[in-house]
Order: structure tokens, then C-alpha cells, then sequence
């Protein structure tokens, strides 16, 4: 289930760390770091 | 999938106006891995396989195909200030120039949203579902 709640425009968003697709891990801190960055959420694989 | 590809095209773009992109999704990192190289995709793809952060940003669809992440947009701010949000229907999504056109316009908090005409299938949306269906019934195509 959900336990969270989507982040609202003007919002601190939710911290987080994942692997990318070549294993390196990735915090959200660090993508916006230098840039603003475009997240997108996509279905993938069905 | 067409998706990464559109942010892909618009790359110069998006560099131009100052911004990155990346990718998140639900799969493993090889299958992601698979789609940045097929799509030749300059931007990383983040695998979230454990579900834990579609989970926490309250965007993930457990009924559906073994629990998905449902299509969204976010830009986030070097603060880690979400600037821009699009929580996207499956038939529907917010346009990548949409989204590249706020950053370059300076991230007016006016156009925070997905204007809900873009929520709004059209006459080209509704003919390319009909489309779909027809070749390949009612379960959804892949991406």
C-alpha cells in the first residue's frame, strides 16, 4: 500500500536513495545537487 | 516509453534551460539498463524494485501487473523543492515540451500543475486507444 503521501508543488520532497540501472546509488540530494532535475515516474515493464 | 524518448529528443533543450532529468522506475536494474541503451538515453534510470519510493510519494498501484508506478513528473529544485508536479493517467500524459518550457520560463509557480486540458483525452488520444484495442484488445500495450 501507500504509506506516503505525493509531494505537493512547493513542497520539500521526500528524500530518498536508489541504485541506477548500472548499480551506482543515487540520492535525490545529490541529482538536484547542481541543476533542477526532471523526475519521472514511468511504467516500465508490463 | 515514448516518454524518455521525447525528454531524450528535447536534450539540448532542457541542458539549455538549465536542468537534468532522470528516469525512475519499478524494474530491475537490468531491464532498465536494457531500455536507457535501447533508447540511447543520456540521463541515469532509477530502479526503485523495492517499491519504496513510489510507495512514500504515494504513487504506486499495487493491483496493477504486480504493483507499478503510476506515470508522473516532478521537477525538483536544488533546494529539493518540488516545483512542478503531473500525477499522469495511463492514456494521458503532461507533454515533455510542457514540462521543459516551465524550467526554461523560469518555473512560474502559475504553471506548477498540469493545466487539466492536458488531463483531458482528445479526439487524437481517444483514437489512438480505439486504435489499441483493436490491435491488441483490451489489455494495454506495452509502452
Amino acid at each position: 500500500m501507500n504509506d506516503g503521501k505525493t509531494p505537493g508543488v512547493g513542497e520539500i520532497a521526500p528524500a530518498f536513495e536508489l541504485p541506477d540501472s548500472t548499480g551506482t546509488p543515487r540520492r535525490l540530494s545529490g541529482l538536484v545537487a547542481a541543476a533542477p532535475r526532471i523526475l519521472i515516474f514511468y511504467r516500465g515493464h508490463w | 516509453m515514448r516518454q524518455l524518448a521525447e525528454y531524450r529528443d528535447l536534450s539540448d533543450k532542457i541542458r539549455g534551460a538549465g536542468a537534468d532529468v532522470a528516469g525512475v522506475v519499478v524494474d530491475p536494474p537490468e531491464r532498465a539498463e536494457a531500455v536507457r541503451r535501447q533508447l540511447g538515453l543520456a540521463f541515469p534510470i532509477l530502479c526503485d524494485t523495492k517499491r519504496e519510493v513510489v510507495r512514500a510519494w504515494n504513487i504506486f498501484e499495487p493491483e496493477q501487473m504486480g504493483g507499478i508506478a503510476n506515470p508522473a513528473v516532478f521537477v525538483v529544485d536544488r533546494e529539493r523543492r518540488v516545483r512542478f508536479a503531473s500525477i499522469d493517467r495511463d492514456a494521458v500524459r503532461v507533454p515533455a515540451t510542457t514540462v521543459v518550457d516551465f524550467i526554461a520560463g523560469g518555473m512560474p509557480a502559475e504553471n506548477a500543475e498540469a493545466k487539466r486540458r492536458f488531463m483531458l483525452p482528445g479526439v487524437g488520444d481517444f483514437l489512438r486507444a480505439t486504435r489499441n484495442v483493436l490491435r491488441f484488445g483490451m489489455k494495454a500495450p506495452r509502452e
